[in-house]
């Protein structure tokens, strides 16, 4: 048995998460895990999938996708994030990576860049940095399973996404 | 080159059931299954085996073990395979020859097992393995491991020999592991039927 089963809905309810933070908070943060502030920005693609079982999937590449009002539109009728290029960025740091709903993971990370010229200096530069983007998805995730049990998590989403009841 | 230093990476990440009490027992369990190359005439198609993340054809001094509180090495598999559209040219012409040789109108199943063997023996004395190198990083801060791959087979290839040399058993770590540290997936429901079954 997987560790998905059963819960494999939690990765697109996160990635949607996910996509609704960036597009309403500027700055997130994980000052409670000792993470500072952190930002998320949809890069420029977004894999939507029907949740209604019309078999409905679509790529979209674009710059500002969570300014798209086709993509808004779309997620409104209940199409949701089943994949995700998205950018963290934490301080001086930016990650760039795909995240897919199922299978739950992160993929093709384009670690910061952080200019140390020595091989073994960067090695350790990178590994560092790949320990903290660990640290931040989970912190996230956390925040995010936090937040869904809120009693206005639903009706926040319903009004972000302009579903009236 | 490798991952560690540049270009975009994906990996598993697990915990082990405890970490080495120190850099000499690493050492020791990269030795036990450090990689040994290939030989054409070698009787195995493949081998698998550990090496230096930093210089690949190093299975000995592991010079680039240490890096802060990382520990990193890499697994390297050499694997000879040849498709059976590569074999048939060659097969059928030893086979050819075989008959005229022997004048001979019908091969055996034994002897045609013989000259396929042969032809890969050749092949692969005319070939080099295809080799993968997938690195990887034990945190000792945070005792996690990172594999650069989440390719199935590496990863169960990976686990069963990391077990092996180390004698440490390791479970693959998900964010999906804080759902149950947070108190569990039972009582949670699904949020999409409320936002979209409502309507």
């Amino acid at each position: 048995m997987t560790k998905e089963s059963g819960i494999g809905y939690l990765g697109s309810e996160f990635l949607l998460w996910l996509f609704w933070k960036s597009a309403t908070d500027e700055k997130m943060s994980l000052n409670n895990l000792g993470l500072g502030e952190i930002s998320v920005l949809i890069e420029d693609s977004i894999t939507l999938a029907s949740v209604t079982g019309d078999g409905y999937c679509e790529t979209i590449k674009s710059q500002d996708i969570t300014s798209l009002p086709s993509v808004r539109e779309s997620m409104k009728s209940g199409r949701v994030p089943q994949a995700l290029k998205i950018k963290i960025s934490s301080g001086e740091l930016d990650w760039i990576f795909q995240i897919k709903a199922q299978p739950f993971k992160i993929s093709s990370v384009k670690l910061p860049i952080t200019g140390e010229k020595n091989e073994a200096e960067m090695i350790s530069a990178r590994l560092i940095s790949m320990t903290k983007l660990e640290l931040i998805m989970k912190a996230l995730f956390n925040t995010f399973l936090l937040e869904r049990e809120m009693p206005d998590f639903v009706d926040d989403i319903k009004d972000f996404l302009g579903i009236s009841d | 080159m490798t991952r560690l230093l540049k270009g975009n990476v994906s990996f598993t990440v697990f915990m082990p059931e405890k970490a080495p009490e120190n850099i000499e027992k690493v050492r020791e369990a990269l030795a036990e299954d450090a990689f040994q190359r290939l030989d054409p005439t070698d009787l195995r198609d493949e081998s698998v085996g550990w090496v230096d993340a930093v210089l690949c054809f190093d299975s000995e001094n592991f010079s680039s073990l240490l890096h802060d509180s990382f520990f990193v090495f890499a697994l390297r598999e050499d694997k000879y395979s040849f498709t059976a559209a590569q074999l048939r040219p060659y097969i059928e012409e030893a086979e050819f020859v075989f008959k005229r040789e022997n004048n001979l109108e019908y091969i055996a199943a034994q002897q045609k097992k013989e000259i396929r063997e042969q032809v890969i023996r050749r092949m692969k004395t005319n070939s080099y393995p295809k080799t993968t190198i997938t690195e990887v990083a034990w945190d000792m801060d945070s005792k996690l491991i990172y594999l650069f791959s989440q390719s199935g087979a590496t990863v169960a290839k990976f686990t069963d020999i990391f077990e092996k040399s180390f004698e440490i058993s390791i479970n693959q770590v998900n964010l999906f592991d804080s759902v149950k540290e947070l108190g569990g997936a039972d009582k949670m429901e699904p949020v999409f039927a409320k936002i979209w079954g409502e309507k």
